[in-house]
């Protein structure tokens, strides 16, 4: 913006200088043209009288030559006597003729030159022509001046306007420009704003419709995001990897172990346990971890949760798994294997808890349109408020005998704190407990 | 009951062997998927014990292999990946349960006693015939309260018996379902079996219908 006006004020002053010098050139060349006219009316008018005195009568009409110090006049001097005027024009009456500012400017070849004088506050342009009139014998010198404000007067008009209609050239060249940048840019920052849906999870990839100007970069913005999804699509599989090249050398070990005597049995039991432990803790953090740096997600809850069920039913067929929703639409932001292994965890516990039912209940939340609320809830004998605050109380588990058999709410909240959910406790209506997940919402 | 293990880590693949054997069960064995869907496509097995991660083939491709060709014995997967996403291909995939590794031998065993009952329709670990009750999950079998001691074969063709009750079974299907693949097969010992049994138990528990095979 500041290099558009700032070579526009070069140009135009630039182009201001030319047509100023132009019209000075021209206002200077009428100016000589009329003092010119007006010596040769002067010769023609002269002639000497029978007393041999000079007359002359031009009848210029100019009226600049009537006015005293108006810096136009006109005389006829003898030639070597330029102060003494013989005749002269209504302007200088009574005067002698000023002295010209440069004496010593030579005649042409036609007997004339330019000088100039200064009888007023502006100079005066005068042409003095030396010519023969009478009796042919006498030299004479003509002289006619005119005030050279006419030709300031004629630039400084042109300056003016020309000033005023730079200044609007360059106002309305600005503003336009300005109005042009902002509608060309416009994509950019649509694009801008995309990219920020983009990493807020609202979507997987950038819209290719853009002027073709930058499409070359959202191209490139999707292949990196996809290149992205791929190595940490490819970080998970490798941690999978490596969970199965461990696990089934410590099955192996864990069986193995007792088959040796105490009290090595114990200890090696212990260690075991631990490599067991510390393993999938953090397995489970890696896998989790892996998917959840910086990328979007678009996850539909119904499906995942009957995947989950179908999992459940099988496996407890004398139970009932249901999943009910107004919206099979409804999505969230969280990664798919996170969401199938925090309801997944829930709703197993519900099941492991529960008599005959589990029941799945996904909708928008009712207090507030960014969220989906997802509630798990049995006919099982349900947890006291006591109970409820202990099982959130991150770390602590309700019953802690035997593998599996707490209610795995920890990780459960970590990965709902890791998409910014929540978790809450409540009475279900069946009898039993009720879970109820909130998660961003994602929009279709 | 017969069982098959695939599994490809030796060690493992032994001490599940050696543990179900223990239990009363004939067990097979395969190291790889090639060997693994060979075996359950062609021999009669009661239940299979199927890792999730083989050479060759993998768990869940052998499994849908068999669904597809319709066998419908009860498949238990072994699976390193406990994460909901590998259970539900599992599930999926026509597996009836899964263990996840690390595991206990005692856990493997439990899901497979359930499968088992499960796939006969029996709700109750311990079955009752008349003054008879056989307790999968101890491996023991008591008549009148009192506890009767049996072979580990004898076990085998009770079990097999009580969990196909009402049905009559061929001496083929005895055969098939009490010896491992590997085991000299002789019809003649079924006769000599189901004679013991009657002596230790009751003479009409097991009834032989002629020219078919035997019915509890």
């Amino acid at each position: 913006m500041l290099l558009v006006s700032g070579w526009l004020t070069v140009a135009l002053a630039a182009t201001g200088l030319f047509v100023v010098a132009l019209v000075q050139a021209n206002a200077e060349r009428e100016l000589r043209a009329l003092l010119l006219a007006h010596a040769y009316n002067i010769m023609g008018a002269a002639e000497v009288n029978a007393a041999g005195e000079l007359e002359a009568d031009p009848g210029i009409r100019d009226p600049h030559f009537a006015l005293p110090n108006s810096g136009w006049y006109w005389a006829i001097v003898r030639a070597e006597e330029l102060g003494t005027p013989l005749v002269t024009s209504a302007s200088l009456a009574g005067d002698s003729v000023p002295a010209a500012v440069d004496p010593d400017i030579p005649f042409d070849s036609r007997f004339q030159r330019l000088v100039q004088s200064q009888v007023t506050e502006d100079t005066e342009e005068r042409l003095e022509a030396q010519v023969y009139l009478g009796d042919a014998e006498t030299l004479y010198t003509v002289i006619v001046a005119a005030n050279r404000n006419v030709v300031t007067g004629a630039v400084g008009d042109v300056l003016r306007i020309l000033v005023l209609a730079f200044l609007l050239l360059i106002i309305g060249t600005v503003v336009v420009t300005h109005l042009a940048v902002r509608r060309g840019l416009r994509p950019l920052a649509e694009a801008q704003d995309a990219v920020n849906a983009m990493r807020a999870g609202q979507q997987v990839q950038l819209s290719t419709d853009v002027p073709k100007e930058i499409t070359p970069l959202v191209e490139e913005i999707n292949a990196l995001a996809e290149a992205n999804r791929a190595t940490l699509e490819r970080a998970r599989h490798q941690v999978g990897n490596l969970a199965h090249a461990m696990k089934t050398p410590l099955a192996a070990a864990l069986n193995e172990v007792e088959t040796v005597d105490e009290p090595q049995r114990e200890r090696l039991r212990q260690q075991l346990g631990k490599m067991r432990e510390q393993m999938s803790s953090y397995l489970d953090r890696a896998q989790r971890g892996a998917v959840r740096e910086g990328t979007s997600h678009h996850t539909m809850v119904l499906p995942v949760v009957e995947s989950v069920n179908r999992v459940l039913a099988k496996l407890n067929p004398e139970k009932l798994f249901d999943a009910k929703t107004l919206d099979t639409a409804l999505a969230v932001r969280c990664e798919e294997d996170d969401l199938a292994e925090l309801l997944g965890t829930i709703v197993e516990n519900a099941a492991r808890h529960s008599k005959s039912i589990v029941d799945v209940e996904i909708a928008a939340a009712s207090n507030s349109a960014h969220l989906v609320e997802i509630a798990i809830s049995d006919d099982g004998a349900g947890l006291d408020d006591a109970a409820k605050a202990k099982a959130l109380d991150r770390g602590k588990r309700l019953d802690s005998s035997g593998t599996g058999s707490g209610l795995g709410l920890s990780i459960v909240q970590e990965i709902a704190e890791d998409y910014s959910g929540e978790i809450h406790l409540e009475n279900s209506a069946l009898g039993g407990l009720k879970v109820v997940v909130f998660l961003p919402r994602s929009a279709p | 009951m017969r069982i098959l293990v695939v599994e490809d880590d030796p060690d493992l693949n032994r001490q599940l062997r050696e543990t179900l054997s223990e239990a009363g069960y004939a067990v097979d064995t395969a190291t790889d998927g090639e060997e693994g869907h060979f075996l359950g496509d062609t021999e009669p097995y009661d239940a299979i014990v199927l890792d999730v991660g083989l050479p060759e083939m993998d768990g869940v491709t052998v499994l849908e292999q068999w669904r597809k060709d319709g066998h419908t014995m009860p498949v238990l997967m072994l699976t390193a990946r406990d994460r909901w996403s590998d259970k539900v291909s599992a599930i999926d995939a026509g597996a009836d349960d899964y263990v996840t590794k690390p595991f206990h031998m005692e856990e493997v065993l439990a899901r497979l006693r359930a499968l088992i009952r499960r796939s006969a329709g029996i709700a109750s670990s311990v079955i009752e015939i008349g003054p008879v009750a056989l307790d999968a999950a101890k491996a023991s079998v008591t008549m009148e309260g009192n506890s009767v001691k049996l072979t580990s074969l004898e076990l085998r063709l009770l079990s097999y018996l009580m969990h196909h009750r009402g049905k009559v079974v061929s001496r083929t299907e005895l055969i098939e379902h009490l010896y491992d693949q590997d085991f000299d097969r002789d019809s003649n010992t079924i006769e000599v079996f189901v004679g013991r049994l009657r002596k230790k138990l009751f003479p009409d528990l097991i009834e032989t219908v002629r020219g078919m095979g035997y019915r509890v």
